[in-house]
């Protein structure tokens, strides 16, 4: 019961960005993240939201925004279609246009280790963008190949951008003596 | 791998990637965007 009630306090947070957005500012902006209220429970810190600004702004993936810049006293109210989902990594990765080709060559094969984690410890996922399949001489992705095919040629490149039950954030990483207990 | 009298050479690709973006937080982890592979592997050319 208290779970419950704590994920629709986090879908109700879930809808709060925590800065003025104007419909103009996301179709400035393309895409990208922002925060909000939604925190969280393992480390405490503030949800990331995913937006899209095309033809209407996406939320997520999932939410469509069909009446945009409402004025209030505190606020710029945003109405959308559907609620908005709690993010997770796979989703994130899924959506984000940079991250189509680390998307291809990690959904499914990865999966099933993906699943082992601890969900209270979480994971730390280092996404390699879309050009960064290309930094090199060699050839990551073979078009002739499958995706399963290709994940399993750049299985330890790909294996080592995922820490297993870490959360680690970009303070930790600048901490001088900062370890990785696991990958 | 033809013989054992092959020198091994390892190219060590350090990369040394950036975060373009970091500290995206979902409900089960954290991403950080980064601009190249990390360079944790060692490709072995025995052709020499």
């Amino acid at each position: 019961m208290t779970e419950e009630i704590n994920e629709r306090k986090d879908l109700l947070l879930n809808t709060i960005i925590t800065k003025r957005m104007l419909k103009s500012d996301f179709n400035i902006l393309k895409y990208g993240y922002d925060s909000t209220l939604a925190l969280n429970s393992n480390n405490y810190q503030n949800l990331s939201i995913f937006f899209k600004a095309e033809a209407s702004i996406i939320l997520n993936g999932k939410s469509k925004v069909i009446v945009s810049d409402i004025e209030t006293d505190n606020a710029i109210m945003h109405k959308v279609n559907k609620i908005i989902p709690l993010p997770t990594t796979n989703n994130y990765i899924d959506i984000d246009p940079d991250l189509a080709l680390f998307n291809k060559t990690t959904t499914d094969y990865f999966n099933f280790w993906r699943s082992k984690l601890i969900p209270k410890l979480g994971r730390t996922i280092f996404t390699v963008i879309n050009s960064g399949f290309y930094s090199y001489d060699i050839e990551f992705i073979d078009k002739g190949k499958s995706n399963y095919e290709n994940a399993a040629y750049n299985y330890d490149f790909l294996r080592d951008c995922h820490v297993s039950n870490q959360m680690i954030k970009m303070e930790n990483l600048r901490t001088p003596k900062f370890t990785f207990i696991s990958y | 791998m033809e013989d054992n009298i092959n020198i091994i050479e390892a190219f060590n690709f350090n990369s040394n990637p950036n975060i373009i973006f970091g500290d995206i937080q979902t409900t089960d982890g954290i991403i950080h965007k980064i601009d190249k592979m990390l360079g944790a592997i060692n490709i072995f050319d025995f052709s020499k």
